[in-house]
């Protein structure tokens, strides 16, 4: 599992509050398509209409307490990915969000104090697999408890879906 | 040795050997249902796994409920998709009209007590009133469901929710329920399996029903009701925290705008003009909310200037409410009825509320931009509450209207 790539220079950190479910970041009524640049168009447009716009590959969200509650739509990581987003750092993330982002691999990060400390407009830069996050413009450094074994083996097959492939091809 | 919680019990069958709380495990589960909402992507990750075709179709359930009757070529295009795959497959399929997955799987005898379930939708929790260990998964867990048999879970601390006594009349368990969404709070019951207790109260199950349906709003992994013989047994067993609910305390509850946690009693916002009403969803659709919404309206009329949309969670409660003349009372009333499914809950089907218009609905979820537009308010209350909004055209409390 290698370290995800630094944020873009000057790249942007989008930051949200509490409680960001997921009829806000993907609403229902795009859900009949699963395409993920589809998808991506759309993502967080109730809440921020220019996020899309905005957004660019290597961007984080940064995020309060309990990100991706509400409904079950996996759209909602897949939109996130999708739109270039590289990795989501929350104090807390609901339960299913939290699976499905591992399950199709967004990199997601628990880490208080490190929502507490970035703010839009600082660059940093993350290693998934030990938790690290670094803000290169602060030059402040937090970490996160790693991931368990388990979840590790699916993060590493790069999501459930390679992961239980190789099972199946045991 | 410790005494082994609910969902310990059920966890150690699924892997045959023993579990514990904080273990992730690899479990056999018992059913998979995928509503047309997550079928999409449910089946583009089956045919990942290998052409799609499951070991046990006759363990998988594909339900139109979100969009129903199919409103766009693209959604017509999806649901000819899971006619086609049941057709393949033989799995379980229910059709436009037939209700919502949380209601109508259990009807069709799909889902059964005792089991391990997992649903593509977050409110599979419901189905745990009637003691099934069901839990909310995304696509990716339910096509992996689906054809391997087997899904990982991290087995749950435990909970107890003990309920006691009975409902005022006028008053339903979806006013528990929105009374329990203030308290908890988005993550009071997080990663837990809530143990509903209710030795001691008397509640109809459509009631219990709408109490375990809102767990999903506590961050809770599921809400599962423990049967009165097997209560000893879990004499002795440890809760990371416990509940009590006095129901003859529960007066009518309502959550205002755009959270289903900022919950108020009724009488603290009467008076509210309100323009759009809808009783129906896997939370307010039931019979007993249909009994409780004709209850108010008999002999009433819709309000000028608001309009009334009901659609019941299943065709049975359909059938049954056009028995029972419950249909009868709405119609005349004014009400619009909808096909059994999800209705406008989600902004999936016909009922979209326009800008600036103040909703009230029997729904689950109240975000912003919910029911298709984000510049509506929306107000969640029980079928009675709802009822009374539409009689009065403003926010009421239906004990006031009833037996006002």
């Amino acid at each position: 599992m290698n370290c995800i790539a630094d944020a873009r220079p000057g790249g942007n950190v989008f930051k949200y509050g509490d409680d960001i479910n997921t009829d806000l970041i993907i609403p229902a009524r795009y859900l009949s398509r699963s395409d993920p640049q589809y998808l991506a168009r759309h993502c967080m447009e109730d809440l921020d209409p220019t996020f899309f716009e905005q957004v660019q590959p290597e961007d984080v969200i940064v995020a309060g307490a309990n990100f991706g509650c509400g409904s079950s739509r996996e759209h909602a990581p897949v939109a996130i990915k999708a739109s270039g987003v590289c990795c989501v750092i929350a104090e807390s993330f609901a339960r299913i969000f939290y699976r499905n982002a591992i399950n199709i691999g967004l990199p997601i990060i628990e880490a208080p104090r490190a929502v507490d400390e970035i703010q839009p407009g600082h660059s940093i830069r993350i290693c998934i697999a030990e938790g690290k996050i670094h803000n290169t413009s602060t030059g402040a450094r937090h970490s996160a408890p790693p991931f368990p074994d388990f979840i590790r083996d699916i993060i590493s097959a790069g999501g459930l879906i390679a992961h239980a492939r190789g099972r199946l091809a045991q | 040795m410790a005494v082994e919680s609910l969902v310990e019990r059920i966890m150690s069958r699924q892997c045959g050997a023993q579990c514990r709380a904080g273990d992730y495990v690899v479990a056999r589960v018992d059913r998979v249902y995928i509503t047309d909402a997550s079928a999409p992507s449910v089946l583009d990750r089956m045919e990942q796994l290998g052409g799609g075709r499951p070991a046990h179709p006759d363990r998988i359930a594909l339900v139109m409920d979100h969009y129903v009757p199919a409103p766009s070529p693209g959604v017509a295009e999806v649901h000819r998709r899971m006619r086609d795959f049941s057709r393949r497959t033989g799995c379980h399929l229910s059709t436009e009209g037939g209700g919502i997955c949380h209601q109508v799987l259990g009807e069709q005898g799909f889902i059964r007590p005792g089991e391990l379930v997992v649903g593509a939708d977050s409110h599979t929790v419901t189905y745990g009133a009637y003691g099934t260990l069901a839990l909310g998964v995304g696509s990716t867990d339910a096509a992996v469901a689906a054809v391997t048999g087997r899904l990982w879970f991290r087995v749950p601390d435990s909970a107890r929710l003990r309920l006691r006594d009975a409902l005022q009349a006028g008053c339903s368990g979806r006013d528990v329920a929105l009374k329990l969404n203030g308290s908890m709070g988005p993550s009071g019951a997080d990663y837990l399996c809530v143990e509903l207790w209710t030795g001691e109260a008397d509640i109809e199950p459509d009631h219990l029903s709408a109490v375990a349906n809102a767990s999903a709003e506590w961050g809770a992994k599921a809400a599962v009701s423990v049967r009165e013989e097997d209560a000893a047994s879990f004499e002795g067993a440890t809760y990371a925290a416990e509940w009590d609910v006095d129901l003859a305390s529960v007066e009518p509850f309502i959550a205002l705008p755009h959270s289903p946690h900022r919950t108020v009693p009724v009488r603290e916002v009467r008076g509210r003009p309100v323009q759009l009403c809808f009783v129906g969803t896997c939370a307010g659709g039931t019979l007993g909310d249909l009994r409780g919404a004709a209850n108010v309206l008999r002999d009433a009329k819709v309000a000028p200037d608001t309009r009334l949309l009901v659609a019941p969670a299943s065709r049975g409660i359909y059938a049954r409410a056009l028995r029972e003349g419950l249909i009868d009372v709405l119609h005349a009333a004014g009400a619009v009825i909808l096909p059994a499914g999800c209705g406008p809950c989600c902004g999936t089907a016909n009922g979209v509320p326009a800008a600036g218009e103040t909703v009230i609905s029997t729904a689950c979820r109240n975000y912003r931009g919910r029911m298709g537009n984000a510049e509506a308010e929306i107000y969640l209350a029980s079928a009675e509450t709802v009822a009374a909004a539409a009689a009065s055209g403003c926010i009421e409390d239906p004990r006031e209207v009833w037996y006002g």
